[in-house]
Parts: structure tokens; sequence; C-alpha cells
């Protein structure tokens, strides 16, 4: 059995107040192990993002638990939460939140030189990260120089070049073409099978996510289903089962994607 | 909701954008209104009468320098709104988006306008009305005034020029508004957020090879102005000058490239925490505010040079108007047989007024002494330099007695001269150095079969008649014998005459001067400067003294003041609006585990870097600059210019400090750094 990067333990988080209670998460537990490429999906306001967010240490949750590589986040504050966050987590956004006054060798360097990293080793793991997402050529330009796609995989750089426990993708292909699309989930796969990166992505975009090896459904706020992958069929058999899922999560035809 | 209530919504909410514009205004409301109120001042009032005419000049020159300062502040005040405007593009999208005309878009803006304009309007008079007061006491502290009839000033005059300015400045900011909305497309105003950031740095090549240009170029000005001064041609020191600011602007241009490029070579300094962020930001913000950087680098030169000059000055006047400078209560200059034989036939009886005189004959000798004939070999040199003078013009000569005589009575020390001997008087340096020269040269004067040698080998820094600025004529010092030998080489010039009133009260000693003057002929109404009949009283230059060093001391303060302001003001602007389209940044740099304290410290070091760019070149220019001033001051004798560089690097700092520390906590605040 391999190792629990990440468990979530009867995660709650409620909004408002007392008597006009909101659910956003309502009991919902699952882990993920190491090396796995876990999807979330769900529709608009099924509590996907928030679950994302209290992972990510960008909220807290109500009641319950997340662990990382079996230490409780919600405990950490301060020093010692930014600390998690550069050393244990990596983050891939929609918008790519690259910075936009660096170039993409500036901005994945800048992950390793946060964690105090010697400058020359800095050099061999942006090189060697860059070689693997096929960004090299790009590494001297400026975000607003690149296409979507490029941009993201050099966010996908960024998030991983520092080795981090959990990587965590949000929506990452929201904002990009389907060619785009399909070559970033292609390096998100080999990032997973050739590093061992162990990917958590959330995304509401059956066709991304059919690239994932496990997907777990949430609606209004609670686990509804889970589907795995079987390695011995093709993809397209996953994506289809992922559509039929979401047709049935959705109940009603306006949300069928 | 109307506009008016939705405009002051507005405001509330950006407080943060509003911080900066809003401490401009008020400061240059009430500088505005302190300087146009100087004239009803309690100081202003105790300075004598007779220093009226100095108070008018002020008051004149102010107003002058006022339209010039209403003009700057004006730019300014348009300057800064645009920024503001800019900054809510999407919000005015919105209310487009809802429906909402651009003439109502337009009201609330000029609602919002006119609200910041009268607040800003109404604090800053009343901050200038309580710091005129604070203002005067200053001034009297500075040159020792009576404070005894202060009381608290309001004037109207100043309320009615200040209201009447600001006014003028909103309505043009009005316009200004109005034609910028009426200038919008909705889908700029709701994509302006989303324009992505293309600071394109310079080629590094170029920029190095223009900084190193320019820097090379500064280099050789400043040392040839600061060191060589004095040999430079008019044609060279306009080359120098003019060659210094494009120089500058080419240093600023460069700057961003150049100080990416070094930094960049140190690898292991710029991938050390986020350094390669900082570089980044810093080189960025300079990259896109090259011009106004090199501007504002100027006119921070121009205000620290004006005010350490200026305050030197005043230390000088100040020295000059003290006892070393008034050793008698009168001298006097008069062409004719004797200034005592008029004040007798006009019924002024000198034995009334003074305690102590002397009246002594000054003479004069055409064919050997004049103020050609001085310079000796170095005339040619004098004459490049002062174009108007008249190289024939006698020189006054007085016998060595005589001299003495007047030395006891200054209580200066008594001079000896060997008989072939002569001794030139003169405080007023600009001719002085050449004589000096021609003294040490050992020129020599003959006088009938009598050649006579320098007895100094420079000028006796002393004068005869008083003088607020050492700008006193020429005396050569003969021994007696000489002058009595040669009876035919000299001719009766004028009587010099100097004494102690008998009184030692204030106002009765003004009345002792006037009745000396009228008792000369002069008319005291109208007194016009004639080189025969000149009276020069203690009080005449302690009160020209005060008056000339008020003025210096006020305009410079005026302009100085309203300098910094504008160029701390820009910078600030600048620097706000940075930080409101690098908020995004700095949130990424807090998901990539970039400590709050780090963040924090980015965002100092590159504001403080930001204000410390300019400020340092242009202090580097000062002190080279003020190298050459001191020469040029020196010529009438100034020597220390320390104090009015320590005043005006205090000032510079409060005004400067206050905007950065103002800038800071509003950047931390905008970019969620708390």
């Amino acid at each position: 059995m391999s190792k629990k990067i990440l468990e979530v333990i009867n995660a709650e988080k409620y909004y408002g107040e007392k008597g006009n209670v909101t659910k956003a998460l309502d009991d919902i537990s699952f882990s993920v192990n190491e090396g796995e490429f876990l999807g979330i999906m769900g529709a608009s306001g099924s509590g996907k993002t928030t679950l994302l967010n209290c992972i990510s240490t960008i909220d807290k949750l109500s009641a319950g638990k997340v662990l990382i590589n079996g230490e409780n986040i919600n405990g950490l504050k301060g020093g010692k939460l930014d600390a998690f966050r550069r050393d244990e987590l990596g983050f891939i956004f929609q918008d790519f939140n690259l910075l936009d006054n660096m170039t993409a060798y500036e901005n994945i360097a800048l992950a390793l030189s946060i964690q105090k990293v010697n400058h020359k080793e800095i050099e061999e793991r942006v090189e060697k990260i860059a070689k693997t997402l096929e960004i090299t050529e790009v590494l001297e330009k400026f975000p607003y120089q690149m296409s979507g796609g490029q941009k993201q995989r050099v966010a996908a750089a960024r998030a991983v070049v520092t080795n981090p426990g959990l990587v965590l993708a949000d929506e990452p292909t929201g904002a990009l073409d389907s060619k785009s699309s399909k070559a970033l989930m292609e390096s998100l796969v080999k990032l997973n099978s050739e590093l061992n990166s162990t990917i958590l992505m959330v995304t509401h975009d059956a066709f991304s996510a059919s690239y994932a090896s496990r997907i777990i459904f949430i609606k209004d706020g609670k686990l509804f289903t889970e589907l795995n992958k079987d390695p011995e069929k093709p993809r397209k058999a996953f994506f289809e089962k992922i559509v039929e899922t979401s047709a049935v999560l959705g109940g009603d035809a306006n949300e069928l994607i | 909701m109307n506009s008016f209530k939705i405009a002051l919504k507005n405001i509330k909410k950006s407080r943060k954008d509003y911080s900066v514009y809003f401490l401009t205004l008020i400061l240059g409301v009430a500088i505005f209104y302190m300087f146009n109120s100087l004239d009803g001042q309690g100081a202003m009032n105790s300075i004598s009468r007779s220093t009226n005419s100095a108070i008018q000049a002020l008051v004149s020159i102010i107003e002058a320098v006022s339209v010039i300062v209403a003009v700057i502040l004006g730019l300014l005040i348009v300057y800064a709104n645009n920024f503001l405007i800019k900054r809510r593009k999407k919000e005015f999208g919105l209310y487009m988006l809802l429906g909402m005309g651009k003439r109502k878009v337009s009201k609330i803006l000029v609602a919002e306008t006119g609200m910041v304009g009268l607040m800003s309007l109404v604090v800053g008079i009343g901050l200038g009305i309580f710091g005129s007061q604070f203002f005067s006491i200053i001034v009297a502290k500075m040159f020792d005034l009576d404070l005894s009839d202060y009381r608290f000033v309001f004037s109207h005059t100043a309320l009615i020029k200040t209201v009447i300015n600001y006014v003028v400045i909103f309505a043009a900011v009005l316009v200004f508004n109005t034609i910028t909305v009426s200038k919008y497309k909705l889908l700029d105003l709701l994509n302006a957020e989303k324009r992505q950031e293309k600071n394109l740095l310079r080629n590094s090549t170029v920029s190095v090879i223009v900084f190193v240009a320019a820097v090379a170029f500064l280099t050789y000005a400043n040392i040839r102005v600061c060191f060589f001064g004095e040999d430079l041609t008019r044609n060279a020191m306009f080359t120098c000058i003019i060659g210094g600011m494009v120089s500058i602007f080419a240093l600023f241009w460069s700057a961003s490239g150049f100080i990416f490029d070094v930094l960049r070579r140190f690898k292991g300094f710029y991938s050390k925490n986020i350094n390669s962020f900082i570089t980044r930001q810093f080189v960025g913000n300079v990259n896109s505010s090259s011009v106004s950087m090199a501007l504002i680098c100027l006119m921070l030169f121009a205000s620290l040079v004006i005010f350490s000059s200026g305050f030197s000055l005043r230390s000088f006047i100040n020295a000059k108007i003290g006892n070393g400078g008034t050793p008698v209560d009168v001298t006097l200059r008069y062409e004719g047989d004797s200034a005592v034989g008029v004040l007798n036939d006009n019924g002024v009886d000198p034995y009334d007024i003074f305690d102590e005189y002397v009246e002594l004959p000054l003479i004069k000798c055409p064919a050997s002494i004049t103020l050609g004939s001085l310079l000796g070999d170095y005339l040619a040199e004098g004459k490049e330099n002062f174009i108007m003078a008249d190289w024939d013009y006698p020189q006054s000569v007085m016998s060595l007695s005589n001299y003495n005589e007047i030395q006891r009575l200054f209580g200066r020390k008594e001079v000896k001269l060997e008989e072939n001997e002569y001794l030139v008087i003169c405080d007023f340096q600009m001719y002085a150095q050449y004589a000096d020269k021609a003294l040490k040269a050992g020129t020599t004067v003959t006088i009938g079969d009598t050649t006579l040698y320098p007895a100094k080998d420079k000028c006796s820094d002393e004068f005869l008649l008083m003088s607020g600025l050492g700008a006193n004529g020429t005396y050569v010092i003969l021994p007696d014998s000489v002058i009595e030998n040669n009876p035919d080489c000299f001719e009766d010039f004028a009587t010099f005459m100097a004494g102690n009133y008998v009184t030692k009260d204030k106002e009765e000693s003004y009345a002792y001067d006037d009745a000396l003057k009228i008792g000369l002929g002069i008319d005291i109404e109208n007194e016009e400067a004639s080189l025969d009949k000149m009276v020069i009283t203690k009080n005449d230059v302690r009160d020209s003294g005060i008056g000339n060093t008020v003025l210096v001391v006020f305009i410079v303060l005026y302009i100085g003041t309203i300098f910094v302001i504008s160029s701390a003001a820009i910078i600030a602007l600048k620097i706000l609006s940075d930080s409101i389209d690098s908020t995004g940044k700095f949130k990424i740099l807090g998901r990539m585990g970039v400590t709050d304290k780090m963040r924090k410290n980015a965002l100092f070091t590159q504001i403080l870097l930001n204000f410390a760019l300019p400020f340092v070149v242009a202090f580097i220019e000062t002190v080279f600059g003020l190298g050459f001033v001191r020469d040029m001051l020196k010529a009438f004798g100034f020597i220390n210019m320390g104090s009015g560089i320590t005043f005006a690097l205090v000032v510079m700092v409060i005004i400067y400090g206050g905007y950065f520390v103002t800038t800071y906590i509003n950047s931390k605040r905008i970019v969620d750094l708390r």
C-alpha cells in the first residue's frame, strides 16, 4: 500500500450566521496516495473550489481535518504556513498566475530561490523541468510573448520544480483552447508518471478529467461518487463514463457538459 | 442615489488612492496661503520702517513667483487627478454597463472633484493660517526680530488669492475630467484591468553604452565645473550645463537596462530569495518613468542648490550686519570741501549729534592710480569679466595717518607702511581677485619720482563706507611723505566722515540718520544712490541686510518647497499606481509561500529605491554644483555653506520622507499586506 499524501477527514465548511447557515462542504472524506492523479469534479457551486482552497491553506475548514504528509494543516500559522506552502505545495491556476514582469525562467527559478536553493542547482533544475515540459525555447520569454498553453506549462513547471508533496491544479485548462488543453493534460500525465508527482486537479471539463487516474464527484458539498480509471481500457471509455456520471450528477439537462 | 451620494461614497472608498492627492493639495494650498499672507505677518511688521521697501519688493516678487507656483501646482493636480481617473476605469465601465449615461458619470466625477477640492481647500487654508503664525515665529528667531507686537494674523487678501487660484485649477481639472470621460469606450473601460504588462526593457547593450557615456560626461562636467569653474568661458559653461541636463535624461533613460544588466550578472545575488522579483519591479518602475524621474532629479537638484545657497546668504548677511560690518553709527562720503561745513551751514551742529567723529580728506591721482592701473598686467583679464567698467576712473587715495585715525575709531588694528610702500583696501572680491594677483606680482605705483611697492601681497579686506553686501569702493593708502612731497600729483576728491551718535536709542538714531541726510541735502523720501553724497548708517546696513535676506530666504523656501512637494508627489503617485498593478503579483508570491515579512521587505525596498534614485543623483550633482556656486559666492566673500546644506537636507528629508512613508503605508494596504 503506497503512502497517503493527503487525507481529508470529515471536512465541513459553513458560511453565514446562526440560523442561516449554508454548508459549502458537508462531511467530505477522501485520501490521495503518493503518485496519484486525482480529479475532483462538480458543477458550479458544488463546493469543489472551497475544498481546494481548504486543502491549499488559503481557506480554513469549520470542522474536520486536512492532513498532508500526516500533518494537520489547520493548525499551521504564520511562518510555518508559508514554509508549508513553499515546500509542500505547488499551484497551477486557471489564469496561469505568472509574474508578468519576469521571464519564464525567472518565474520557475523564483520558486526555488525562495527555498534558498543555490543558484547553480537552480539552473540545472529549471533546465531539466523545462525539457520535460518542452518549454526550453520559451524560457527567456515574458508571459505576454507566450501562448496560453505555453504559459500554463510554465506554471506547471513552477509548481513541480520544487518537488512538492502535492500539486494542486485549479481548472488548469479553463483558459485554454482544446489543442493547448490536450498538450497540457499530456504534460501533467507525464509529470505524474515520470516524476511521480502527486496531482490533485479540480475541473468541470470531462475531457481534462479523463486524464486523471481517479475522479471524485461532489454535489452540494457532499461526496457524490467516485470513478476509477481502468488501466486496461482506453481513455475514451473513461471519458464516456465521466460524461455519463456528470449527467446523473447534474440531474438537469442544462448542466450537462 | 444621486451623484452627490455616489461621489461621497466613492471618496470614502478610494481613500487609499486619494491620500497622496489630498496630502499634495493640502500642502499646496497651505504653502500658497502662507507665502501670500507674508506682508501682514507679525514678524514682517517688526522689521523696522526703512525695510518697508524690501517688504514691498518681497510681496511683488512673491506675487510673481506665485503665478509660476500656481501653474506648477495646477499641472501637478491635473496629473494626480489623471492617475485617479485611470485607476477607476473599470468602475466607470460598470456604471455605463448598468445604463448610466456619460453625462451622469461626468456629473459624479464633477461632484467628487469638487468635494475633494473643497475639503482640501478648507483643510489647507486652516493649516496655512496656523502654519503662517508658526512661520512668523521662526522668521523672527532667524533674524533676531522683536516679537513684542506679535498677534494672530489672518490675511483676507491671501485667502481670496488662494481660493481664486484653486477654483481656477479645479475648473481646469473638471474640464479635463469631462473630456476624458467623454472619450471613453465601454469595452476599453471594462478591459482596463485585464491589460497585460508589456514592460519591455530597453536593449541592454545600447543601455550600457548610453549609461556609461552619460556617467562619463557628467563626471567630466562635474569636475570641470566644480574644480575649474572659475576658468570656464561662457561657452564651456553652457556646454557643461546643457550637456549635463541631457546626460541626466540619458542616465535615467538607460538606468533600467544598465542596472538590470549588472545585477543579473551577480547570479548569487539575483537568485537569492526574491531578489529577482525586486530587481524586476524596480527596473520596471525606472523603465516606465525615466522621463519623470529625470525631471524630478533636476527639480530636486534645483531646490537643493537654491536652498543651500539661499541659506548661506542668510548667514553671510547676518555676519556682515553684525559688529564687524558696522563698527560705527554712520559713515559718509561727500564730494565737497567739508561735510561738517555743509551741516553747520544747514543748521545741523555735528556736536549735537555725534559723540565722536572724524572727517578726513580723500584725494585722487588720475595720472597714476586708476581702477585699471592697480591691476597691472592683469588688466586684460579683468576687462574680460567687467565689460561695463570705466578703467580710467581714479581710485580714492588716503594718507596713512588719516587712515589710522579711522582704524582707531573703527576699533581696528593700525597699519604701518614703509616710505616706498602702498596698501590697497578693498572688500569687493570681484575686483579684489584681480588686484590680488597684481599685488602678488609686485605691480608698482609711480608718483612723481617715487616708485611704490605693494606692502602686502593682497588687498586688505577692510572698508571705509559701511555696506551690507561687501561691495565697497577701493582705496589706496599711501605714506604721508609721498603725498606731501608730490603735491602736484594729487587733487582733492571728497571727504570721508565717520562717527558715533550721542544716543544709543534706536528710534532716536533713526531721527539722527534723517537729520544728517537732510543736512547734507539728500531727499530722504526719495533716496537715490549718488556718488557725491553717500550717507550709510548702521541702521541702513542692518535694515537692508535683513530685508534682502528675508527676501532671498522666502523666495528660496517658497520655490524649493514647491519643487520638493511636486517631485515627491509625482513619485508617490507613480508608485501607488504601480502598486495597484502589482497587487496580483504580491498575491502570487504569497501563494508560492513567500512570507509576509519578505513581501513587505520587497515592497519597502522597491519604494525606497524609487525615491532614492533621483535624490541620490540630485545630491551628487548638488555637491559638485555647489562647489561652483561656492566659487561664485566667494567673490562676495562667502565661506560657510555648511549650515545651508544642512538646512536644505532637513527640509527635503521631512517633506520627501513624509511622502515616502505615506506611499509605503498606502502601498502596503493596496497590495494587501498589513
